[in-house]
């Protein structure tokens, strides 16, 4: 009885959470710590985002974006000593995710905020659930910059937790290049009939390659869209060989890709210098994705 | 300001001008210079102010794109100016721009642009952004993202462009604006220091607008357009209606705009908005956006808020019109259930149910009864 009154109570928790309006999630200004809101906790939405990150706005909006609560920091009235911070509902987990990953690169530094921060001189990113956080530093000095860290990880405290998006494990583990796994909601590859896409790098046999995922949810969604783009890749490479569901191809720009279509996927090789070295990672990668 | 089309085509335009006159209004043209005219599509330049920078009129809006290939087609094709920002994506959108463009450098023109703040910030991303670009100098540096007069004026920012001009990094200097882009474009005539402007600009854009986009470009200021296909309605119950072409070609139809440069993510957008650049605006555009505008002028809502104090049980309408929206013109049911969620018992359609007829009254002609009446039956 105790056991399910504090699963209820867990429950209740999570929702009152989860129900939070995005404007309190912004952490007040500690009290005797000298900093104040220099910019009172504004809110945004998909429609007016633009107004205050100009054209990023329809970055955002690809991942669903539902509304982002912002607010700027100042200690005494230090011009120097400002930061901002940026909360988005992104939705969902793997929106949040999509949205962090069109922003890291494997060379970047890493921190353990939320499930994973990128840190620089002048801003901390990270992302927990279905919430994408960036904090930006007006300057350089390192008082600031520490003021930001704990910022971001009191914030990240009070985020709700939610498991990892499975789709993030759709492409292997194995030899995958650290950081470099990205989540596309459209455009992947240049290609309009793609609905969304995982991409990442890999290193088979001291080459580092492109691999990539097409998600879509059946077979009669992804046929149309693996002959689209076979026939996009026909039209601007030279094809090396072809039979059913299966295509490669030596393009200008992106290298050779192999292509293939398995159940309803659509899995990939690209900028590969060996056949070989694509044929044994394209096999890892359907075997990977199981029946 | 130099153009490429044929007598032919000009008068072919003309005369389709003349038929459809009060169809919907174009902005001022001036003459247009001929010079040639190829099968289409063919590259068209047009001269970007006094920088004397020859802009295919077609740009690439690089914000989103992700993969190098569809820039380095565009290039190939002809395309010769590329927008990025140093936010876009805190800096690898530059990065895949650099990528793009590799060896061909000194052929495309470059556009960045930095956000505001105090100088060494701005110094510092104006470095980080040659870097990610992977080059010696920017074409054009602009500052991103003004809104008031007096930002225009900020002697501070000035400053910094001034020194970055001196010291070879940046060729030519402007501003992009979302906002008061009429009273950015006239402070910057006054300010005579801006070289550049990138603005919104669309078929649904104010007729002050253009008068100020033309006042800039006769002080000599080149003029870029964003924004030019005015949001994401694409088939809002319009049978599949497309305006990106004709909303892109009515932006080009002024002689005022140097180029446009919508987003590109995908190689057929591209190939949609390369086609613009043989063809201009003519009949059948013209019909195109009128039946969208019609389609759309009932029922968007353009949220000034002047419907909020007219409903006497409090509901939301602006609100719910955005909500609407969602469900309508993005097709994100989840987001406008969301949305519409969020906004409580107090301020939703609860009232409406009991209500025994609406007598909000939309300035801009919405149809607001219609919208909260199939926002009833969406949201219900």
């Amino acid at each position: 009885m105790k056991r399910i009154l504090f699963l209820l109570l867990a429950l209740c928790a999570l929702c009152a959470a989860q129900e939070m309006p995005l404007t309190d999630r912004l952490p007040l200004p500690a009290s005797g710590s000298g900093w104040r809101f220099d910019i009172e906790p504004q809110s945004y939405l998909p429609d007016n985002l633009f107004e205050y990150i100009n054209g990023e706005a329809e970055l955002y909006n690809d991942y669903h974006f539902a509304g982002m609560a912002t607010a700027a920091y100042i200690r005494g009235d230090d011009m120097n000593m400002t930061y901002s911070v940026d909360i988005s509902d992104m939705g969902t987990p793997l929106d949040a995710f999509g949205l962090y990953s069109r922003h890291r690169s494997p060379e970047l530094e890493y921190a353990a905020i939320g499930e994973e921060a990128t840190v620089s001189e002048l801003n901390i990113r990270f992302f927990k659930g279905r919430y994408f956080v960036q904090i930006n530093a007006g300057s350089f000095e390192e008082a600031v910059r520490e003021e930001m860290l704990r910022t971001a990880n009191a914030i990240a405290e009070t985020l709700p937790v939610a498991p990892m998006p499975r789709e993030l494990a759709l492409l292997p583990q194995e030899n995958q290049l650290p950081h470099s796994l990205v989540y596309y909601t459209r455009g992947m590859l240049g290609q309009s009939l793609f609905p969304a896409g995982l991409m990442a790098k890999f290193v088979v046999a001291s080459d580092t390659v492109g691999a990539f995922l097409v998600l879509t949810s059946s077979a009669g969604e992804s046929l149309p869209a693996f002959q689209g783009f076979s026939a996009s890749l026909k039209e601007r490479g030279s094809l090396l060989a072809e039979s059913p569901g299966r295509i490669e191809v030596e393009t200008p720009y992106q290298g050779r890709i192999l292509a293939l279509h398995h159940l309803h996927w659509i899995v990939g090789v690209m900028g590969y210098k060996e056949r070989e070295t694509a044929e044994r990672l394209a096999a890892g990668l359907i075997a990977n994705l199981g029946e | 300001m130099k153009d490429q089309i044929s007598r032919r085509g000009f008068l072919r335009d003309a005369a389709a001008a003349g038929l459809l006159l009060g169809a919907a209004s174009l902005p001022a043209s001036a003459p247009a210079q001929d010079k040639e005219k190829k099968e289409e599509p063919a590259i068209r330049h047009r001269t970007l102010g006094k920088t004397g920078l020859e802009m295919t009129i077609l740009g690439y809006g690089a914000m989103r794109t992700s993969d190098p290939a569809v820039i380095r087609q565009a290039i190939d094709m002809g395309i010769n100016n590329i927008d990025t920002a140093r936010g876009y994506m805190d800096g690898h959108n530059e990065e895949i721009v650099a990528k793009a463009v590799g060896e061909l450098r000194k052929r495309v023109v470059i556009t960045t642009k930095i956000r505001v703040g105090t100088k060494e910030r701005m110094s510092a991303d104006l470095d980080a952004s040659l870097a990610a670009l992977n080059t010696d100098y920017i074409d054009i540096l602009l500052l991103h993202g003004l809104k008031r007069d007096e930002e225009v004026l900020n002697e501070e920012w000035i400053g910094m462009l001034t020194e970055a001009k001196k010291a070879g990094k940046v060729r030519f200097a402007g501003f992009s604006t979302h906002n008061n882009m009429a009273g950015t474009l006239r402070a910057a005539v006054k300010g005579g220091f801006f070289d550049v402007v990138l603005t919104a600009y669309n078929f649904k854009s104010e007729p002050d607008l253009t008068k100020a986009i033309a006042e800039a470009a006769k002080a000599g200021i080149g003029i870029i357009a964003m924004k030019t296909q005015a949001g994401g309605y694409t088939d809002a119950g319009m049978g599949g209606l497309n305006p990106h072409q004709a909303a892109l070609k009515w932006v080009l139809e002024d002689q005022n705009v140097a180029c446009a440069i919508p987003a590109m993510v995908t190689f057929d957008q591209l190939n949609e908005n390369f086609r613009v650049m043989g063809s201009h605006f003519g009949w059948m555009d013209r019909k195109t956006l009128h039946r969208y505008g019609r389609v759309i002028d009932d029922r968007l809502c353009r949220f000034c808020n002047r419907c909020a104090e007219q409903c006497t049980h409090g509901v939301a309408i602006s609100d719910i019109q955005r909500c609407l929206m969602y469900a309508e013109g993005y097709h994100d049911q989840s987001l406008a259930l969301s949305s519409y969620t969020a906004l409580g018992r107090e301020a939703d359609l609860s009232a409406c149910r009991s209500c025994s007829g609406c007598t909000v009254h939309c300035p801009n002609g919405v149809n607001i009864a219609a919208n909260l009446q199939r926002a009833m039956q969406l949201f219900a």
